[in-house]
Protein backbone atom coordinates (compact mmCIF):
# COMPACT_ATOMS: atom_id res chain seq x y z
CA UNK A 1 0.00 0.00 0.00
CA UNK A 2 1.57 3.75 -1.26
CA UNK A 3 0.83 6.46 1.19
CA UNK A 4 -0.32 8.53 -1.25
CA UNK A 5 -2.88 6.76 -3.98
CA UNK A 6 -4.42 8.98 -6.68
CA UNK A 7 -6.61 6.49 -8.68
CA UNK A 8 -8.56 7.40 -12.35
CA UNK A 9 -8.92 11.10 -10.79
CA UNK A 10 -10.87 13.31 -13.25
CA UNK A 11 -12.15 17.05 -12.21
CA UNK A 12 -14.13 19.73 -14.34
CA UNK A 13 -14.88 23.12 -13.42
CA UNK A 14 -18.02 24.40 -14.50
CA UNK A 15 -18.38 25.27 -18.29
CA UNK A 16 -14.92 24.43 -19.18
CA UNK A 17 -13.37 21.57 -20.50
CA UNK A 18 -11.69 18.77 -18.28
CA UNK A 19 -8.99 20.51 -15.60
CA UNK A 20 -7.63 16.74 -15.01
CA UNK A 21 -8.86 13.37 -17.00
CA UNK A 22 -7.92 10.11 -15.56
CA UNK A 23 -4.86 11.17 -13.71
CA UNK A 24 -3.53 7.68 -11.74
CA UNK A 25 -0.56 7.76 -9.94
CA UNK A 26 0.80 6.12 -5.93
CA UNK A 27 3.60 8.13 -3.87
CA UNK A 28 5.65 5.90 -1.49
CA UNK A 29 6.10 7.19 1.82
CA UNK A 30 9.71 9.66 1.69
CA UNK A 31 9.50 10.08 -2.00
CA UNK A 32 9.77 13.59 -3.05
CA UNK A 33 8.10 13.47 -6.46
CA UNK A 34 7.92 16.67 -8.60
CA UNK A 35 5.04 17.31 -10.80
CA UNK A 36 5.40 19.58 -13.85
CA UNK A 37 3.38 21.42 -16.26
CA UNK A 38 2.59 24.05 -17.96
CA UNK A 39 0.29 26.88 -17.40
CA UNK A 40 -3.25 25.84 -16.98
CA UNK A 41 -2.22 22.30 -17.19
CA UNK A 42 -3.54 21.31 -13.95
CA UNK A 43 -1.53 21.52 -11.33
CA UNK A 44 -3.17 23.29 -9.12
CA UNK A 45 -6.24 21.50 -9.34
CA UNK A 46 -4.91 18.15 -8.58
CA UNK A 47 -2.64 19.78 -5.46
CA UNK A 48 -6.44 20.74 -3.92
CA UNK A 49 -7.83 17.65 -5.23
CA UNK A 50 -5.01 15.50 -2.97
CA UNK A 51 -5.01 17.73 0.17
CA UNK A 52 -8.79 17.61 0.23
CA UNK A 53 -9.84 21.34 -1.01
CA UNK A 54 -11.83 19.84 -4.25
CA UNK A 55 -13.55 16.80 -4.99
CA UNK A 56 -12.38 14.84 -7.74
CA UNK A 57 -15.51 14.45 -9.96
CA UNK A 58 -14.70 10.65 -10.31
CA UNK A 59 -12.13 8.45 -9.22
CA UNK A 60 -10.64 8.70 -5.65
CA UNK A 61 -7.73 9.52 -3.60
CA UNK A 62 -6.66 7.26 -0.70
CA UNK A 63 -4.45 8.58 2.17
CA UNK A 64 -2.03 6.03 3.85
CA UNK A 65 -5.28 3.43 3.39
CA UNK A 66 -8.02 5.60 3.23
CA UNK A 67 -10.18 7.03 1.35
CA UNK A 68 -10.86 11.04 1.07
CA UNK A 69 -14.31 12.18 1.72
CA UNK A 70 -16.59 14.40 3.04
CA UNK A 71 -16.39 11.92 6.68
CA UNK A 72 -12.56 11.08 6.58
CA UNK A 73 -11.30 14.77 5.61
CA UNK A 74 -11.38 16.19 9.03
CA UNK A 75 -8.97 13.62 10.09
CA UNK A 76 -7.24 12.76 7.58
CA UNK A 77 -5.87 16.42 6.89
CA UNK A 78 -3.34 16.09 10.01
CA UNK A 79 -1.54 13.71 7.44
CA UNK A 80 -1.43 16.98 5.27
CA UNK A 81 -0.12 20.06 4.46
CA UNK A 82 -0.22 22.12 1.53
CA UNK A 83 2.20 25.38 0.70
CA UNK A 84 0.68 27.57 -1.95
CA UNK A 85 1.77 29.91 -4.79
CA UNK A 86 0.70 33.07 -3.52
CA UNK A 87 3.25 34.19 -0.30
CA UNK A 88 0.20 36.80 1.38
CA UNK A 89 -2.90 34.56 0.41
CA UNK A 90 -2.03 32.29 3.26
CA UNK A 91 -0.49 34.25 6.07
CA UNK A 92 -3.61 34.10 8.37
CA UNK A 93 -1.70 35.32 12.16
CA UNK A 94 -1.49 38.80 12.55
CA UNK A 95 2.47 37.97 13.69
CA UNK A 96 4.80 35.03 11.84
CA UNK A 97 4.28 33.68 15.57
CA UNK A 98 0.12 33.71 15.42
CA UNK A 99 0.33 32.19 11.75
CA UNK A 100 2.77 29.61 13.03
CA UNK A 101 0.28 28.89 15.84
CA UNK A 102 -3.16 28.94 13.22
CA UNK A 103 -2.76 25.00 12.49
CA UNK A 104 -2.37 24.54 15.91
CA UNK A 105 -4.81 26.46 17.18
CA UNK A 106 -7.27 24.42 15.19
CA UNK A 107 -6.09 20.48 16.26
CA UNK A 108 -6.74 21.91 19.34
CA UNK A 109 -2.35 21.57 20.56
CA UNK A 110 -2.34 22.63 23.98
CA UNK A 111 -0.06 25.49 24.54
CA UNK A 112 3.22 24.67 25.84
CA UNK A 113 3.68 22.16 22.79
CA UNK A 114 2.37 24.77 20.88
CA UNK A 115 5.55 27.34 22.34
CA UNK A 116 7.82 24.78 21.68
CA UNK A 117 6.92 23.75 18.60
CA UNK A 118 6.66 27.35 17.30
CA UNK A 119 10.28 27.92 18.60
CA UNK A 120 12.01 24.35 16.86
CA UNK A 121 10.05 24.79 13.52
CA UNK A 122 10.60 28.72 13.34
CA UNK A 123 14.47 27.93 13.47
CA UNK A 124 14.24 24.64 11.38
CA UNK A 125 13.58 27.63 8.48
CA UNK A 126 15.67 30.48 9.96
CA UNK A 127 12.65 32.62 11.09
CA UNK A 128 13.13 31.80 14.73
CA UNK A 129 13.93 36.09 14.75
CA UNK A 130 11.17 37.10 13.39
CA UNK A 131 8.11 35.56 15.69
CA UNK A 132 6.45 38.79 16.58
CA UNK A 133 7.10 40.39 12.83
CA UNK A 134 3.53 41.51 11.01
CA UNK A 135 3.77 40.01 7.49
CA UNK A 136 3.97 43.53 6.10
CA UNK A 137 7.20 43.57 7.39
CA UNK A 138 8.14 40.38 5.26
CA UNK A 139 9.40 39.67 2.07
CA UNK A 140 8.38 37.58 -0.35
CA UNK A 141 10.74 34.64 0.76
CA UNK A 142 10.63 35.12 4.76
CA UNK A 143 6.77 34.87 4.27
CA UNK A 144 6.70 31.61 2.39
CA UNK A 145 9.77 30.25 4.84
CA UNK A 146 6.63 30.94 7.60
CA UNK A 147 4.25 29.04 5.52
CA UNK A 148 6.87 25.66 5.31
CA UNK A 149 6.79 26.59 9.22
CA UNK A 150 3.32 26.73 9.79
CA UNK A 151 2.70 23.60 7.63
CA UNK A 152 5.93 21.38 9.45
CA UNK A 153 5.00 22.26 12.62
CA UNK A 154 1.21 20.56 12.07
CA UNK A 155 3.63 17.29 11.87
CA UNK A 156 1.78 15.67 8.52
CA UNK A 157 3.94 13.71 6.34
CA UNK A 158 2.58 14.73 3.40
CA UNK A 159 3.37 18.24 1.89
CA UNK A 160 2.59 19.45 -1.03
CA UNK A 161 4.13 22.61 -2.57
CA UNK A 162 2.38 24.60 -5.39
CA UNK A 163 4.70 26.78 -6.84
CA UNK A 164 5.91 27.97 -4.13
CA UNK A 165 8.46 29.76 -4.90
CA UNK A 166 7.25 31.18 -8.45
CA UNK A 167 6.13 34.75 -6.77
CA UNK A 168 9.67 35.22 -4.94
CA UNK A 169 12.93 37.13 -6.34
CA UNK A 170 15.66 35.06 -6.88
CA UNK A 171 17.04 35.70 -3.20
CA UNK A 172 13.90 34.13 -2.06
CA UNK A 173 13.66 31.35 -4.54
CA UNK A 174 16.80 30.11 -3.05
CA UNK A 175 16.25 30.48 0.43
CA UNK A 176 12.81 28.77 0.10
CA UNK A 177 14.39 25.75 -1.96
CA UNK A 178 16.94 25.64 0.84
CA UNK A 179 14.34 24.93 2.97
CA UNK A 180 12.44 22.62 1.14
CA UNK A 181 15.66 20.45 0.43
CA UNK A 182 16.18 19.95 4.01
CA UNK A 183 12.53 18.18 4.21
CA UNK A 184 14.22 15.17 1.79
CA UNK A 185 14.15 12.08 3.78
CA UNK A 186 11.89 13.14 6.41
CA UNK A 187 8.74 13.90 4.33
CA UNK A 188 6.56 12.65 1.34
CA UNK A 189 6.75 15.92 -0.73
CA UNK A 190 4.58 16.83 -3.89
CA UNK A 191 6.51 19.79 -5.46
CA UNK A 192 4.38 21.46 -8.22
CA UNK A 193 6.62 23.60 -10.84
CA UNK A 194 6.47 24.57 -13.93
CA UNK A 195 10.08 24.98 -14.22
CA UNK A 196 12.25 22.01 -15.34
CA UNK A 197 15.63 22.87 -13.66
CA UNK A 198 13.60 22.69 -9.62
CA UNK A 199 12.40 19.06 -10.93
CA UNK A 200 16.52 18.20 -10.49
CA UNK A 201 16.48 18.04 -6.86
CA UNK A 202 13.86 15.53 -6.80
CA UNK A 203 13.51 12.19 -6.83
CA UNK A 204 10.45 11.41 -9.21
CA UNK A 205 8.95 13.34 -12.33
CA UNK A 206 5.26 13.52 -13.37
CA UNK A 207 4.57 15.57 -16.21
CA UNK A 208 0.81 16.78 -16.92
CA UNK A 209 -0.42 18.52 -20.40
CA UNK A 210 -3.51 19.86 -20.60
CA UNK A 211 -4.87 17.85 -17.18
CA UNK A 212 -3.60 14.64 -18.62
CA UNK A 213 -0.77 12.51 -16.90
CA UNK A 214 1.68 12.18 -19.85
CA UNK A 215 4.87 11.07 -18.13
CA UNK A 216 5.94 9.74 -14.93
CA UNK A 217 9.89 8.25 -14.59
CA UNK A 218 12.79 8.56 -12.20
CA UNK A 219 14.35 12.15 -12.47
CA UNK A 220 16.99 11.44 -14.65
CA UNK A 221 15.31 9.29 -17.09
CA UNK A 222 12.37 11.80 -17.27
CA UNK A 223 14.98 14.04 -18.94
CA UNK A 224 16.00 11.95 -21.53
CA UNK A 225 11.93 12.04 -22.70
CA UNK A 226 12.97 15.18 -24.70
CA UNK A 227 9.72 14.96 -27.02
CA UNK A 228 7.17 14.46 -24.29
CA UNK A 229 8.55 17.35 -22.09
CA UNK A 230 8.50 19.70 -25.20
CA UNK A 231 5.21 18.40 -26.18
CA UNK A 232 3.88 19.65 -22.25
CA UNK A 233 5.43 22.82 -23.08
CA UNK A 234 8.19 22.69 -20.82
CA UNK A 235 11.56 24.68 -21.55
CA UNK A 236 14.10 21.74 -21.41
CA UNK A 237 16.98 22.77 -19.50
CA UNK A 238 20.25 24.69 -21.26
CA UNK A 239 22.30 21.78 -20.73
CA UNK A 240 19.94 18.92 -22.35
CA UNK A 241 19.54 21.91 -25.49
CA UNK A 242 23.61 21.63 -25.57
CA UNK A 243 23.77 17.72 -25.62
CA UNK A 244 21.37 18.20 -28.21
CA UNK A 245 22.99 20.43 -30.36
CA UNK A 246 26.00 18.59 -29.76
CA UNK A 247 24.38 15.19 -30.87
CA UNK A 248 22.75 16.74 -34.01
CA UNK A 249 25.73 18.48 -35.14
CA UNK A 250 28.64 16.42 -34.38
CA UNK A 251 30.76 18.45 -32.56
CA UNK A 252 33.70 17.91 -31.13
CA UNK A 253 36.17 21.20 -30.39
CA UNK A 254 36.04 23.39 -28.26
CA UNK A 255 35.89 26.77 -30.40
CA UNK A 256 32.15 25.44 -31.34
CA UNK A 257 30.82 24.61 -28.21
CA UNK A 258 31.61 27.99 -26.80
CA UNK A 259 30.07 29.22 -30.16
CA UNK A 260 26.70 27.25 -29.11
CA UNK A 261 26.47 28.34 -25.89
CA UNK A 262 27.18 31.67 -26.66
CA UNK A 263 24.13 31.73 -29.22
CA UNK A 264 21.96 29.46 -26.27
CA UNK A 265 23.17 32.22 -23.94
CA UNK A 266 21.75 35.43 -26.31
CA UNK A 267 18.15 33.27 -27.01
CA UNK A 268 17.51 34.02 -23.41
CA UNK B 1 9.49 46.85 3.29
CA UNK B 2 7.12 49.42 4.17
CA UNK B 3 6.86 49.87 7.76
CA UNK B 4 5.42 52.58 7.61
CA UNK B 5 1.43 51.51 7.85
CA UNK B 6 1.11 51.05 11.59
CA UNK B 7 -3.11 50.19 11.79
CA UNK B 8 -5.03 51.33 14.65
CA UNK B 9 -3.65 54.09 17.46
CA UNK B 10 -1.33 51.58 19.11
CA UNK B 11 1.56 53.29 21.01
CA UNK B 12 4.89 50.75 21.62
CA UNK B 13 5.44 51.18 25.40
CA UNK B 14 6.02 49.07 28.61
CA UNK B 15 4.44 50.93 30.57
CA UNK B 16 2.07 48.94 33.48
CA UNK B 17 -1.18 50.13 31.44
CA UNK B 18 0.24 48.36 28.06
CA UNK B 19 0.80 45.14 30.61
CA UNK B 20 -2.79 45.16 31.79
CA UNK B 21 -4.61 41.64 30.68
CA UNK B 22 -6.69 43.28 27.84
CA UNK B 23 -10.21 42.37 29.12
CA UNK B 24 -9.85 44.20 32.44
CA UNK B 25 -8.77 47.28 30.29
CA UNK B 26 -11.82 46.36 27.94
CA UNK B 27 -13.82 46.57 31.27
CA UNK B 28 -12.54 49.41 33.27
CA UNK B 29 -13.09 51.05 30.16
CA UNK B 30 -16.32 50.01 29.72
CA UNK B 31 -17.66 50.16 33.48
CA UNK B 32 -15.13 54.18 34.02
CA UNK B 33 -17.70 55.35 31.44
CA UNK B 34 -20.79 54.15 32.68
CA UNK B 35 -19.59 56.41 36.54
CA UNK B 36 -18.76 58.90 33.74
CA UNK B 37 -22.23 59.01 33.03
CA UNK B 38 -23.77 58.84 36.21
CA UNK B 39 -22.11 61.42 37.84
CA UNK B 40 -23.87 64.71 37.67
CA UNK B 41 -22.04 67.32 39.34
CA UNK B 42 -19.51 68.96 37.68
CA UNK B 43 -16.83 69.49 40.71
CA UNK B 44 -17.19 65.53 40.88
CA UNK B 45 -16.60 65.33 37.22
CA UNK B 46 -13.80 67.56 37.50
CA UNK B 47 -12.03 64.91 40.04
CA UNK B 48 -12.74 61.96 37.84
CA UNK B 49 -11.10 63.90 35.08
CA UNK B 50 -8.47 64.35 37.35
CA UNK B 51 -8.13 60.73 38.07
CA UNK B 52 -7.82 60.24 34.44
CA UNK B 53 -5.33 62.23 33.88
CA UNK B 54 -2.98 60.86 36.34
CA UNK B 55 -3.30 57.80 34.99
CA UNK B 56 -2.43 58.85 31.22
CA UNK B 57 0.48 60.94 33.50
CA UNK B 58 1.59 57.38 34.36
CA UNK B 59 1.31 55.32 30.86
CA UNK B 60 4.46 57.01 28.88
CA UNK B 61 2.29 57.71 25.96
CA UNK B 62 2.71 61.34 25.13
CA UNK B 63 -0.09 64.02 26.17
CA UNK B 64 -0.10 64.97 22.86
CA UNK B 65 -1.36 62.24 21.10
CA UNK B 66 -4.26 62.58 23.58
CA UNK B 67 -4.81 66.18 22.39
CA UNK B 68 -4.65 65.22 19.08
CA UNK B 69 -7.80 62.76 19.61
CA UNK B 70 -9.59 65.29 20.68
CA UNK B 71 -8.62 68.09 17.92
CA UNK B 72 -11.03 65.61 15.28
CA UNK B 73 -13.66 66.65 18.19
CA UNK B 74 -12.74 70.43 18.23
CA UNK B 75 -15.68 71.54 15.97
CA UNK B 76 -18.20 69.93 17.65
CA UNK B 77 -17.15 70.37 21.16
CA UNK B 78 -17.45 74.18 20.45
CA UNK B 79 -20.41 73.74 18.83
CA UNK B 80 -21.75 72.22 21.61
CA UNK B 81 -20.46 74.38 23.97
CA UNK B 82 -21.67 77.96 22.26
CA UNK B 83 -24.87 76.30 21.77
CA UNK B 84 -25.20 75.46 25.32
CA UNK B 85 -24.37 78.71 26.50
CA UNK B 86 -26.84 80.46 24.19
CA UNK B 87 -29.63 78.63 24.82
CA UNK B 88 -29.79 77.59 28.71
CA UNK B 89 -31.61 80.33 30.52
CA UNK B 90 -31.29 79.48 34.16
CA UNK B 91 -29.56 80.42 37.06
CA UNK B 92 -28.26 84.38 37.41
CA UNK B 93 -27.88 86.63 34.31
CA UNK B 94 -23.86 87.38 34.08
CA UNK B 95 -24.02 89.37 30.56
CA UNK B 96 -25.79 89.85 28.25
CA UNK B 97 -24.47 90.88 24.43
CA UNK B 98 -26.42 93.76 22.15
CA UNK B 99 -25.81 92.86 18.77
CA UNK B 100 -26.81 95.32 15.17
CA UNK B 101 -27.51 93.01 12.10
CA UNK B 102 -27.56 96.17 9.64
CA UNK B 103 -27.81 95.73 5.59
CA UNK B 104 -24.11 96.43 5.98
CA UNK B 105 -22.96 94.40 7.81
CA UNK B 106 -25.02 91.31 6.33
CA UNK B 107 -23.51 91.66 2.99
CA UNK B 108 -20.12 91.96 4.95
CA UNK B 109 -21.43 88.24 6.11
CA UNK B 110 -22.38 86.95 2.99
CA UNK B 111 -19.57 87.66 1.80
CA UNK B 112 -17.30 86.89 3.56
CA UNK B 113 -18.57 83.42 3.76
CA UNK B 114 -18.62 83.38 0.44
CA UNK B 115 -14.54 83.67 0.10
CA UNK B 116 -14.41 81.31 2.98
CA UNK B 117 -16.38 78.48 0.66
CA UNK B 118 -14.15 79.35 -2.26
CA UNK B 119 -10.67 79.83 -0.43
CA UNK B 120 -11.17 76.79 2.48
CA UNK B 121 -9.89 73.86 0.16
CA UNK B 122 -6.46 75.56 -0.32
CA UNK B 123 -5.96 76.12 3.33
CA UNK B 124 -3.83 73.32 4.92
CA UNK B 125 -3.71 73.66 8.71
CA UNK B 126 -5.82 74.74 11.32
CA UNK B 127 -8.67 74.99 8.89
CA UNK B 128 -11.21 74.96 11.93
CA UNK B 129 -9.45 77.59 13.99
CA UNK B 130 -9.68 79.77 10.78
CA UNK B 131 -13.16 79.66 10.42
CA UNK B 132 -13.81 80.48 13.78
CA UNK B 133 -11.79 83.11 14.09
CA UNK B 134 -13.71 84.83 10.59
CA UNK B 135 -17.05 84.03 12.99
CA UNK B 136 -15.58 85.72 16.13
CA UNK B 137 -14.64 88.40 13.75
CA UNK B 138 -18.42 88.55 11.66
CA UNK B 139 -19.82 89.17 15.79
CA UNK B 140 -17.35 91.76 16.98
CA UNK B 141 -18.28 93.35 13.95
CA UNK B 142 -22.15 93.30 14.78
CA UNK B 143 -21.23 93.90 18.43
CA UNK B 144 -19.23 97.51 17.39
CA UNK B 145 -19.98 98.55 14.10
CA UNK B 146 -24.21 99.72 13.71
CA UNK B 147 -24.02 102.35 10.94
CA UNK B 148 -26.37 101.88 7.87
CA UNK B 149 -29.65 101.13 8.32
CA UNK B 150 -30.50 98.17 10.85
CA UNK B 151 -32.28 95.18 9.87
CA UNK B 152 -32.35 94.07 13.18
CA UNK B 153 -31.18 93.94 16.83
CA UNK B 154 -30.89 91.03 18.88
CA UNK B 155 -29.14 89.85 21.86
CA UNK B 156 -27.27 87.08 23.69
CA UNK B 157 -27.69 86.52 27.23
CA UNK B 158 -25.23 84.29 29.15
CA UNK B 159 -26.57 82.77 32.29
CA UNK B 160 -24.45 81.27 34.80
CA UNK B 161 -25.90 77.88 34.55
CA UNK B 162 -25.64 77.64 31.01
CA UNK B 163 -21.83 78.30 31.41
CA UNK B 164 -21.51 75.71 33.99
CA UNK B 165 -24.05 73.04 32.07
CA UNK B 166 -21.87 73.75 28.80
CA UNK B 167 -18.76 72.87 30.82
CA UNK B 168 -19.95 70.29 32.47
CA UNK B 169 -21.20 68.58 28.78
CA UNK B 170 -17.93 69.69 27.05
CA UNK B 171 -15.39 67.95 30.05
CA UNK B 172 -17.91 65.27 30.07
CA UNK B 173 -17.20 63.91 26.08
CA UNK B 174 -13.45 65.26 25.89
CA UNK B 175 -12.60 62.89 29.15
CA UNK B 176 -14.83 59.94 27.34
CA UNK B 177 -12.35 60.63 24.65
CA UNK B 178 -9.34 60.45 26.84
CA UNK B 179 -10.76 57.02 28.10
CA UNK B 180 -11.37 55.20 25.10
CA UNK B 181 -8.10 56.69 23.71
CA UNK B 182 -5.78 54.98 26.91
CA UNK B 183 -7.72 52.07 25.53
CA UNK B 184 -6.61 51.71 21.89
CA UNK B 185 -3.25 53.50 22.36
CA UNK B 186 -2.18 51.19 25.22
CA UNK B 187 -3.59 47.77 23.60
CA UNK B 188 -2.58 46.02 19.83
CA UNK B 189 -5.64 45.66 17.87
CA UNK B 190 -5.46 42.38 18.03
CA UNK B 191 -5.14 41.73 21.90
CA UNK B 192 -8.08 43.96 22.15
CA UNK B 193 -9.78 40.82 19.86
CA UNK B 194 -8.44 38.27 22.08
CA UNK B 195 -9.62 40.43 25.01
CA UNK B 196 -13.16 40.31 23.64
CA UNK B 197 -12.78 36.98 22.42
CA UNK B 198 -12.29 35.38 25.81
CA UNK B 199 -15.12 37.90 27.63
CA UNK B 200 -17.90 37.05 24.74
CA UNK B 201 -17.52 33.02 25.29
CA UNK B 202 -20.22 32.83 27.78
CA UNK B 203 -22.34 33.71 24.89
CA UNK B 204 -21.35 30.72 23.29
CA UNK B 205 -23.50 28.55 25.56
CA UNK B 206 -26.45 30.57 24.09
CA UNK B 207 -25.53 29.57 20.55
CA UNK B 208 -24.06 32.46 19.38
CA UNK B 209 -21.46 32.09 17.37
CA UNK B 210 -18.97 34.23 19.12
CA UNK B 211 -15.99 32.84 17.77
CA UNK B 212 -16.50 33.10 14.26
CA UNK B 213 -17.01 36.91 14.59
CA UNK B 214 -13.43 37.04 16.40
CA UNK B 215 -11.86 34.88 13.92
CA UNK B 216 -13.62 37.50 11.16
CA UNK B 217 -11.88 40.47 13.20
CA UNK B 218 -8.33 38.84 13.44
CA UNK B 219 -8.74 38.43 9.55
CA UNK B 220 -9.97 42.12 8.90
CA UNK B 221 -6.95 42.71 11.17
CA UNK B 222 -4.23 40.94 9.62
CA UNK B 223 -5.86 42.13 5.84
CA UNK B 224 -6.12 45.94 6.32
CA UNK B 225 -2.55 46.80 5.97
CA UNK B 226 -1.99 44.72 3.25
CA UNK B 227 -5.04 46.03 1.35
CA UNK B 228 -3.98 49.75 1.79
CA UNK B 229 -0.21 48.78 0.58
CA UNK B 230 -2.27 47.18 -2.62
CA UNK B 231 -4.53 50.09 -2.96
CA UNK B 232 -0.96 52.22 -3.13
CA UNK B 233 -0.03 50.22 -5.86
CA UNK B 234 -3.03 50.43 -7.61
CA UNK B 235 -3.15 54.10 -7.43
CA UNK B 236 0.30 54.38 -8.45
CA UNK B 237 0.45 52.26 -11.31
CA UNK B 238 -3.02 53.90 -12.43
CA UNK B 239 -1.38 57.29 -11.84
CA UNK B 240 1.26 56.21 -14.06
CA UNK B 241 -1.24 56.24 -16.64
CA UNK B 242 -2.29 59.20 -16.16
CA UNK B 243 -5.40 59.07 -13.79
CA UNK B 244 -5.57 61.88 -11.58
CA UNK B 245 -7.74 61.49 -8.41
CA UNK B 246 -7.80 65.19 -7.38
CA UNK B 247 -8.76 67.32 -9.94
CA UNK B 248 -10.80 67.02 -13.08
CA UNK B 249 -14.56 66.94 -13.85
CA UNK B 250 -16.65 65.48 -10.91
CA UNK B 251 -17.69 62.78 -13.73
CA UNK B 252 -14.04 62.26 -14.92
CA UNK B 253 -13.33 61.59 -11.20
CA UNK B 254 -15.82 58.93 -10.51
CA UNK B 255 -15.01 57.24 -13.44
CA UNK B 256 -11.47 57.13 -11.57
CA UNK B 257 -12.94 56.21 -8.29
CA UNK B 258 -14.46 53.12 -10.26
CA UNK B 259 -10.85 51.88 -11.52
CA UNK B 260 -9.36 52.01 -8.54
CA UNK B 261 -12.39 50.38 -6.73
CA UNK B 262 -12.87 47.40 -9.87
CA UNK B 263 -9.16 46.25 -9.40
CA UNK B 264 -9.26 46.18 -5.37
CA UNK B 265 -12.23 44.30 -5.38
CA UNK B 266 -10.96 41.57 -7.71
CA UNK B 267 -7.76 40.98 -5.93
CA UNK B 268 -9.97 41.12 -2.29
CA UNK B 269 -12.15 38.47 -3.82
CA UNK B 270 -9.08 36.41 -5.03
CA UNK B 271 -7.25 36.75 -1.66
CA UNK B 272 -10.43 35.75 0.42
CA UNK B 273 -10.89 32.49 -2.09
CA UNK B 274 -6.75 31.66 -1.65
CA UNK B 275 -7.69 32.70 1.94
CA UNK B 276 -10.39 30.20 2.73
CA UNK B 277 -8.20 27.22 1.04
CA UNK B 278 -5.09 27.91 3.07
CA UNK B 279 -7.30 28.22 6.30
CA UNK B 280 -9.28 25.43 5.55
CA UNK B 281 -6.11 23.59 4.30
CA UNK B 282 -4.78 23.92 8.11
CA UNK B 283 -7.79 22.50 9.76
CA UNK B 284 -10.19 25.47 10.45
CA UNK B 285 -13.17 23.95 11.14
CA UNK B 286 -15.64 27.63 11.54
CA UNK B 287 -17.53 26.58 14.72
CA UNK B 288 -15.11 24.15 15.64
CA UNK B 289 -13.14 24.13 19.34
CA UNK B 290 -9.81 25.20 19.44
CA UNK B 291 -7.28 26.10 21.64
CA UNK B 292 -5.33 29.45 21.90
CA UNK B 293 -1.59 30.53 21.69
CA UNK B 294 -2.81 33.87 23.42
CA UNK B 295 -3.35 32.96 27.24
CA UNK B 296 -5.04 35.18 29.60
CA UNK B 297 -4.10 35.22 32.80
CA UNK B 298 -5.01 37.43 35.60
CA UNK B 299 -2.18 38.86 37.52
CA UNK B 300 -1.83 40.81 40.73
CA UNK B 301 -2.12 44.06 38.62
CA UNK B 302 -5.59 42.92 37.17
CA UNK B 303 -7.05 42.31 40.37
CA UNK B 304 -6.38 45.06 41.53
CA UNK B 305 -7.23 47.53 38.64
CA UNK B 306 -10.74 45.43 38.66
CA UNK B 307 -10.98 46.58 42.68
CA UNK B 308 -10.48 50.19 41.86
CA UNK B 309 -12.34 50.54 38.99
CA UNK B 310 -15.78 48.77 40.85
CA UNK B 311 -14.87 51.19 43.58
CA UNK B 312 -15.12 54.01 41.60
CA UNK B 313 -18.30 52.72 40.16
CA UNK B 314 -19.91 51.99 43.53
CA UNK B 315 -18.91 55.36 44.59
CA UNK B 316 -20.72 57.40 41.75
CA UNK B 317 -23.89 55.31 42.22
CA UNK B 318 -23.97 55.91 45.51
CA UNK B 319 -23.14 59.47 45.92
CA UNK B 320 -25.82 59.86 42.71
CA UNK B 321 -28.88 57.92 44.37
CA UNK B 322 -27.54 59.58 48.17
CA UNK B 323 -27.00 63.19 47.41
CA UNK B 324 -28.05 63.05 43.65
CA UNK B 325 -24.54 64.42 42.91
N1 LIG C 1 -11.67 28.36 -9.90
C1 LIG C 1 -11.68 28.02 -11.20
N2 LIG C 1 -12.81 28.14 -11.92
C2 LIG C 1 -12.85 27.80 -13.21
N3 LIG C 1 -11.80 27.33 -13.89
C3 LIG C 1 -10.65 27.17 -13.26
C4 LIG C 1 -10.51 27.52 -11.86
N4 LIG C 1 -9.25 27.28 -11.47
C5 LIG C 1 -8.61 26.81 -12.57
N5 LIG C 1 -9.43 26.72 -13.63
C6 LIG C 1 -9.07 26.24 -14.97
O1 LIG C 1 -8.67 24.89 -14.86
C7 LIG C 1 -7.52 24.64 -15.64
C8 LIG C 1 -6.40 24.11 -14.76
O2 LIG C 1 -6.06 25.10 -13.83
P1 LIG C 1 -4.94 24.93 -12.71
O3 LIG C 1 -5.03 26.13 -11.85
O4 LIG C 1 -5.09 23.61 -12.07
O5 LIG C 1 -3.62 24.97 -13.58
P2 LIG C 1 -2.11 25.12 -13.11
O6 LIG C 1 -1.36 24.04 -13.77
O7 LIG C 1 -2.04 25.19 -11.65
O8 LIG C 1 -1.69 26.49 -13.74
P3 LIG C 1 -0.73 27.62 -13.19
O9 LIG C 1 0.64 27.28 -13.63
O10 LIG C 1 -1.23 28.86 -13.88
O11 LIG C 1 -0.89 27.68 -11.73
C9 LIG C 1 -7.17 25.94 -16.31
O12 LIG C 1 -7.68 25.90 -17.63
C10 LIG C 1 -7.88 26.99 -15.50
O13 LIG C 1 -8.28 28.06 -16.32
MG1 LIG D 1 -1.37 26.66 -10.19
Amino acid sequence: MSLVEVKNVSYKYTNRENALTDVSFNIEKGEFVCVLGHNGSGKSTLAKIIVGLLKAKSGEVIIDGVTLNEDTIDSVRQKLGIVFQNPDNQFVGVTVKDDIAFGLENRNIERSEMLRRIEYYSSLVDMEDFLDKNPENLSGGQKQRVAIASVLACEGEIIVFDEATSMLDPKGVKEVTNAIKKLKGQKTVIYITHNLDEALFCDRVIVLSKGVKVLDEKVLDAFKEKDILKSASLDILDSMKLIELIEEKGLSKGKEIEEILWQLTYQK
Amino acid sequence: MNDKIVFGQYYQSDSWLHKLDPRVKIISVFSLMISLFIIKNIYLLLGFMFLVLLVIASTKIPFVKFLNSIKMMTFVLLVTFVLQVIFRRDGELLKSFEFNLTYMNLVIIIVSLFVWFLINKYIKYFKTFVFLVIVLALFILQYYVSYSPLIVKYNINIYSNGLIMASYIVLRIITLLFLSSLLTFSTKPIELNNGLDYLLKPLQKLKVKTSIFTMMVSIALRFIPTLILETEKVLKAQASRGADFKEGKLSARVMQIVSLIVPMFVIAYKRAYDLADAMEARGYIPEGKRTSIYELKYKFLDYFSYVIVFLILAITIFLRVKYAL
